[in-house]
């Protein structure tokens, strides 16, 4: 098993982990010959929620180089904050950076090292930061898989997230930790935030936001041009787009959301009546889906 | 429902207001927002809340037809007479008076909701930063992080008005698009607030809840006034900050017509005591000293430091003593533009009960007046009678 890469966009990598680690702490990583996956679980009672970073090999890195004897395949578990604090370790200073896979005392860790260059001095620094990781086996992740959602009856580009964070940030404080809020949203551009609290109601309204197109599968398709995922190939009728979808969700959760489409370019949320909320999250610039971060939170039945 | 009945005749809302700034709602609210729970009172002069705290402090924030753009009240035909009542506008004085006026439409809300709500206006992740929201001990200021960073302003130093220095106020108050209204149908009926800004609508409902039978008005007795003495807020302020340091259980205030110190307050903690003098002499500090007698209160000084952010967004303030001890503090506000009509923060403290006479036997004998005011402003002049 072997891997070893140069990174030429550390800071993209930085973030991912950093937006994941909203979620939770430890990450089951895969590397693929394409692909870096990043997955995250998190579950209280009253939710369920993961979410899946997927960037492709280039965006990230140069000349990789991996190999196992599972389909040059490797997972591994890691924490998601240590990976984060020594991506972020780098700064904007560095002048090279690289990754790769060692066992140091029989423990196998992720070795990162980055050297920079302070322009007063000319000296070269290189840090060096081992983080502790466990190999899982195929088997161990064979059942992993991105949950499966039905066609969402709404999908909406989310509106300016700085105002969404700071909203949201009021509502938390109004419903309180175990709070719940709900968000509704139809496909002619309306999205409602909604909380029920003893004392008060809130309810904000967004009009006029842009509602993809929706692919049929519950992966997203994303495509600026004439859409060739859409096999029924029907316009919506009005009524059919004036249908509200709602879902209801823990107000930390819906907290995190908020938080993790912050790290986007663009985001669009679909909202599965009384089923889930997906959020895809692009992180980079328009056209280009290199990384992208799927957030998958289950709807408490309302 | 102990109320009025619903007017299910009236055409529209008893209660409408438009602003286009809640910022100086907020700032004004936030200042007794020390308490969970507000009593409202809506008339055609004001809207009025109020919070209490340990039946000992009463605070009082009177919101009026200034602060907006449009200001309508309507209350039921039954009620008219007293809307139209009163040709002339009322002085600013008049506009505060506490008295209980049973006309008025009344009900309580939920403060701390109120306060988020008003929050979401302008809110922006970035730099919101304001935090609180009515947690009994939020605004208890620590050291230079106190209130609003006026803790920079120099000892001694004019201070500017506090509204006219943006300094003083978080980042995003000059970031204010849109607008604001309150709505109230009636009794039965939330306060509604409706905030559009940048391209969002958001529709608070408040739930009304009956307020007690009576709202008891700690009384103070102006036909008894002790003493009046106007000062820069922030002299008061600095004061309660130092003494604030003992972590005193009690404020004792005193006042003297005729000896030095002519006021000074003191607080004892564990291992110390302190008092902070005050001159009479320095207009600079003092712009109205009148004392008919000698008067020492003694507050519970965990009640009169929530009275401190007001202190520290008021331009000046107006300390009062009755006969019966009850100590009065109007704070003004400048709001808005240059010359708008000030806003006041009324508290009102009443005096915890004294075994301990010593303080009495030294203010003893001690008549007469010792004015040493007067003052260019007429604030609260009506109330030497």
């Amino acid at each position: 098993m072997k891997f070893r890469s140069d990174i030429h966009n550390i800071s993209l990598l930085s973030k991912v982990a950093g937006t994941l680690s909203i979620v939770g702490k430890i990450g089951w990583l895969q590397l693929t010959p394409q692909t870096l996956q990043l997955r995250v679980l998190s579950a209280t009672e009253s939710s369920q929620s993961q979410l899946w970073a997927t960037i492709s090999l280039p965006a990230i890195f140069t000349d990789p180089k991996i190999s196992s004897a599972h389909n040059n395949i490797i997972n591994l578990e890691v924490p998601l904050d240590t990976l984060h604090r020594s991506l972020k370790s780098a700064g904007a200073s560095y002048t090279s950076a690289s990754i790769k896979l060692t066992k140091k005392e029989g423990i196998p860790r992720l070795s990162i090292v980055i050297t920079t260059e302070t322009a007063a001095s000319m000296n070269h620094a290189r840090i060096v930061q081992d983080i502790p990781v466990r190999v899982l086996s195929p088997q161990a992740v064979a059942h992993l898989t991105k949950p499966v959602v039905p066609k969402p009856g709404c999908a909406v580009i989310l509106p300016a997230l700085n105002q969404l964070k700071g909203i949201t940030e009021r509502y938390v404080r109004m419903v309180g930790v175990n709070g719940r809020i709900v968000v509704e949203g139809n496909n002619s551009g309306v999205l409602r935030m909604k909380l029920d609290a003893e004392a008060v109601k809130v309810e904000s309204e967004w009009r006029g936001l842009m509602n993809p197109v929706v692919g049929e599968d519950g992966g997203m398709e994303w495509e600026d041009d004439d859409d060739n995922n859409d096999e029924e190939g029907n316009e919506e009728s009005t009524q059919e787009k004036e249908k509200l979808s709602k879902v209801m969700v823990d107000s930390r959760d819906w907290a995190k959301v908020v938080r993790v489409s912050a790290a986007g370019k663009r985001v669009i949320a679909w909202l599965c009546n009384n089923h889930s909320l997906v959020v895809y999250v692009f992180l980079d610039e328009e056209g280009d889906n290199l990384a992208t971060i799927n957030y998958y939170v289950s709807s408490m039945v309302v | 429902m102990t109320q009025n009945p619903a007017p299910s005749s009236a055409p529209g809302p008893v209660f409408s207001a438009i602003s286009s700034s809640t910022r100086h709602i907020y700032d004004l609210l936030k200042c007794i927002g020390f308490m969970p729970i507000a009593n409202v009172s809506i008339s055609a002069d004001n809207i009025r809340f109020s919070v209490e705290d340990s039946h000992s402090m009463q605070a009082n924030v009177c919101l009026t037809p200034e602060l907006f753009s449009s200001y309508t009240y309507t209350p039921a035909t039954a009620y008219l007479e007293a809307g139209a009542a009163g040709g002339a506008p009322p002085s600013s004085i008049e506009q505060f008076d506490l008295e209980p006026d049973e006309n008025n439409v009344k009900f309580q809300i939920s403060l701390s909701a109120l306060l988020e709500c008003l929050q979401i206006f302008g809110a922006d992740g970035g730099n919101n930063n304001t935090g609180g929201g009515g947690g009994n001990n939020a605004n208890r200021p620590g050291g230079t992080s106190g209130i609003s960073g006026r803790d920079n302003i120099p000892f001694g130093r004019q201070q500017q008005p506090f509204f006219g220095n943006p300094n003083l106020f978080e980042q995003n108050s000059l970031r204010l698009p849109g607008t604001c209204r309150f709505v109230y149908q009636g009794t039965g009926f939330p306060l509604s607030i409706i905030l559009e800004d940048a391209g969002v609508t958001t529709t608070c409902h408040l739930t009304t809840f009956v307020p007690p039978s009576s709202i008891d008005l700690i009384p103070f007795n102006r036909t008894t006034l002790t003493h009046k003495i106007i000062l820069k807020s922030a002299f008061l302020h600095d004061a309660l900050l130092e003494l604030d340091h003992l972590s005193p259980e009690t404020l004792i205030y005193s006042v003297s017509p005729n000896k030095k110190p002519n006021f000074s307050l003191s607080a004892t903690g564990i291992l110390s005591s302190a008092t902070v003098d005050f001159s009479s002499n320095n207009k600079t500090v003092m712009e109205t000293f009148l004392a008919h007698e000698g008067f020492v209160g003694r507050y519970k000084f965990g009640l009169v430091r929530k009275a401190m952010r007001a202190m520290g967004v008021a331009s000046k303030v107006s300390l009062r003593g009755d006969g019966e001890g009850v100590l009065s503090m109007q704070y003004l506000v400048e709001v808005g533009e240059k010359g708008a009509p000030p806003t006041f923060i009324d508290f009102r403290f009443l005096p915890l009960n004294d075994e301990d006479e010593e303080y009495e036997e030294e203010e003893e004998g001690e008549e007469g007046l010792g004015g040493s005011g007067g003052g260019a402003d007429d604030y609260g002049d009506e109330m030497m009678e």
